[in-house]
């Protein structure tokens, strides 16, 4: 109860000391973006116009340093970002809920996705350490990891993509078929390049590292206490062994849920994929500072509420947290 | 009584990058049923894997070299990693020697319990929780604590419960490594006496392995000695304690202070074991011995033999010893 309690108010604080620094940082930079609507006009903007927008964005500088940060407060915490320079005149809460989806799809899924397989790939590895698979996948993950990913993604993309045409190289559904069924399919068919190149490059750090957890816990005393009481391999294995070794993991896998939001910007930005990555990309070359302030946002709350979802989870997993 | 345990030159060690460690020597005795058999040594002369190597877990780079281990006439090292496994618990089971970290902290204590009877298919399966309390009962714990987590317990109670889940199939044979190390004197000594209580009871045999001679001398039937990987010394702990016939037997006996009795400075052995991975020739005590003879002891391996009645030393002081190991270096040379 005590820890339920103690996540509860880290999170609750953290979540605050992050919108505060959301909220200084961009009053930090030079200029605002009042004046980049300005430039982005070339000027052709009457003053009335200007004063609009700065109340629009938020940025009122005729109000103190003080009232401008409670109504910043009050504004996120009702979900009002204010409206898009880039996609002008969308609201930011509008864009971010029509791409939102489009990550939490593709990169949710797959992350998930890869974590089971990887972790599964690992403790059958550790088992057989010195077997040709455990062997051959400590190589293969070591090189899938440190590839860059852009690199992996544009070879796919131009290999798969562009010479063999077997995937359309861009975008998240055909315009075309658009309708029911034909148009989850076409979703399914968009999405197979960029999941297969997130999944292959992040595959290989859960393979290494649930591979390394389960060789340290296969030695230690309580698995040849296991293996001595005569238990089948299997029990050992998945029971005592792999139960203990995946703790480390899932805190790892907590991060990676929570970057999902933003991890997908080399993927998007690479497939023209319409989610939260290429909304974020947009946002920083159009200088669109209202939608990359909530971006920011709903990046470092996700990774928040991940950690502090896996940290509940970690009363069900791992026993030695219930500390009464 | 029937033999239950036989030990035939039994090699053991542990090989890795081409060196060789071979922790035990040649090592042969026999475990009547019900019998208490204490095995001491310095740390390193090979104990633990004695124990590994008996119950068959020693694993890799662990290596069993030669020899055999036959439990009611069968060798185990024969017999395929699946019927080993189904003789394990049932005929014979292993107190570790860091019994603390031995209980996986993820699982209740009732689970971990229920696992050894379950994957045996035992009668005991049939009504688990009674037997798991009745286990709890015999080593005096609350059986409250079957639903706790191994972190929840003290030290003196994992080590309970241990002993309780060797318990659980009733095994004719229950080897303990050093299983009090981590534990103060007062709660040492009053497991010892738990194990002996419930060897009383149910009539199976123990080897308990410790480097705390004190421990054992009161408490078990017979006492062997190891130095270097062999057994050196072999006799009822009586007559050990009271007659030490091996000079390292003696040296160890003086090393620990009697209650009672005049203030005396005690000697300790000076020197060091020697390397187990090189070819020990001679008497492998030679280097530390004080009574050593030059030309013999550094020359013939002294083998076990039986000087007195069920007094058995590996010595070549002795002038019987010295005969049948000469004629055995003979043999074995041509």
């Amino acid at each position: 109860m005590k820890y339920i309690l103690n996540k509860t108010a880290f999170f609750f604080i953290t979540l605050w000391v992050a919108i505060t620094i959301n909220f200084i940082l961009p009053r930090l930079m030079p200029g605002n973006p009042a004046l980049a609507m300005i430039a982005r006009y070339k000027g052709r903007i009457s003053i009335q116009a200007l004063h609009s927008i700065e109340v629009a964005f938020g940025l009122n500088i005729h109000q103190s340093i003080f009232q401008q940060y409670f109504s910043y407060l009050d504004r996120t915490l009702t979900f009002n970002f204010g409206t898009s320079l880039v996609y002008y005149p969308s609201t930011v809460a509008e864009e971010i809920a029509i791409h939102m989806p489009w990550t939490l799809g593709l990169m949710g899924i797959t992350t998930v996705i890869s974590f089971i397989v990887g972790t599964l790939i690992g403790i059958r590895a550790a088992w057989k350490r010195n077997s040709a698979l455990s062997s051959s996948s400590v190589v293969i993950s070591l090189f899938l990891n440190s590839v860059p990913y852009f690199w992996i993604a544009l070879l796919f993309q131009y290999i798969l993509g562009f010479v063999l045409g077997w995937f359309p190289i861009s975008g998240a559904y055909s315009l075309i078929q658009s309708k029911g069924i034909n148009m989850i399919g076409s979703i399914i068919y968009h999405a197979i390049l960029p999941a297969s190149t997130i999944f292959i490059t992040s595959m290989g750090g859960w393979i290494l590292t649930m591979r390394n957890n389960m060789i340290d816990e296969l030695s230690s005393d309580y698995a040849i206490f296991a293996y001595a009481k005569g238990l089948p391999e299997k029990r050992i294995d998945y029971n005592y062994v792999a139960r203990n070794a995946i703790l480390p993991n899932f805190t790892q896998f907590a991060m990676a849920i929570g970057f999902i939001v933003s991890g997908a910007l080399l993927t998007e930005m690479v497939f023209s994929y319409p989610g939260i990555g290429y909304l974020l990309y947009q946002a920083v070359i159009g200088l669109d500072y209202p939608l990359m302030q909530s971006l920011f946002f709903f990046i470092t709350v996700s990774v928040l509420v991940a950690n502090f979802i896996m940290d509940m989870l970690y009363i069900l997993i791992d026993p030695r947290v219930r500390v009464e | 009584m029937a033999k239950f345990l036989q030990v035939k030159n039994l090699s053991a060690g542990y090989k890795f990058n081409n060196v060789t460690v071979q922790a035990v020597r040649n090592v042969s005795f026999d475990l009547k049923e019900g019998e208490f058999l204490g095995i001491a040594g310095e740390s390193g002369c090979g104990k633990s894997t004695l124990a590994f190597a008996i119950t068959r877990t020693l694993l890799s780079p662990g290596k069993i070299f030669g020899g055999q281990i036959l439990i009611n006439g069968k060798d185990i090292l024969s017999l395929k990693e699946e019927e080993v496994r189904k003789i394990r618990w049932k005929e014979f089971s292993i107190v570790f020697q860091a019994s603390m970290n031995v209980l996986n902290p993820v699982m209740k204590i009732k689970e971990q319990m229920y696992d050894a009877i379950i994957y045996h298919g035992h009668e005991y399966g049939k009504n688990l929780k009674k037997r798991a309390e009745e286990l709890f009962e015999f080593v005096n714990i609350s059986p409250k604590y079957l639903d706790a987590y191994p972190h929840q317990l003290s030290g003196g109670m994992k080590q309970r419960v241990v002993i309780a889940i060797a318990l659980a199939l009733n095994p004719k044979l229950i080897v303990m490594d050093e299983p009090t190390t981590a534990l103060d004197v007062v709660v040492q000594r009053r497991i010892l006496q738990e194990v002996d209580r419930l060897r009383k009871t149910f009539g199976f045999a123990v080897i308990f392995i410790t480097h705390d001679l004190s421990l054992l001398v009161e408490i078990s039937d017979t006492l062997a000695i190891m130095y270097a990987g062999e057994i050196i010394e072999k006799a009822n702990s009586r007559e050990i304690f009271s007659n030490p016939l091996h000079p390292y037997t003696f040296g160890l006996m003086n090393s620990f202070p009697p209650l009672m009795g005049k203030r005396k400075r005690l000697h300790g052995i000076a020197g060091h074991p020697p390397d187990l991975s090189k070819q020990i020739k001679g008497c492998s005590f030679f280097e530390r011995c004080s009574k050593r003879i030059n030309g013999k002891c550094d020359v013939i391996e002294p083998k076990l033999v039986e000087i007195e009645r069920g007094h058995f030393v590996a010595c070549n002081l002795y002038a019987k010893c010295y005969k049948e190991s000469t004629e055995y270096g003979i043999r074995a040379s041509n």
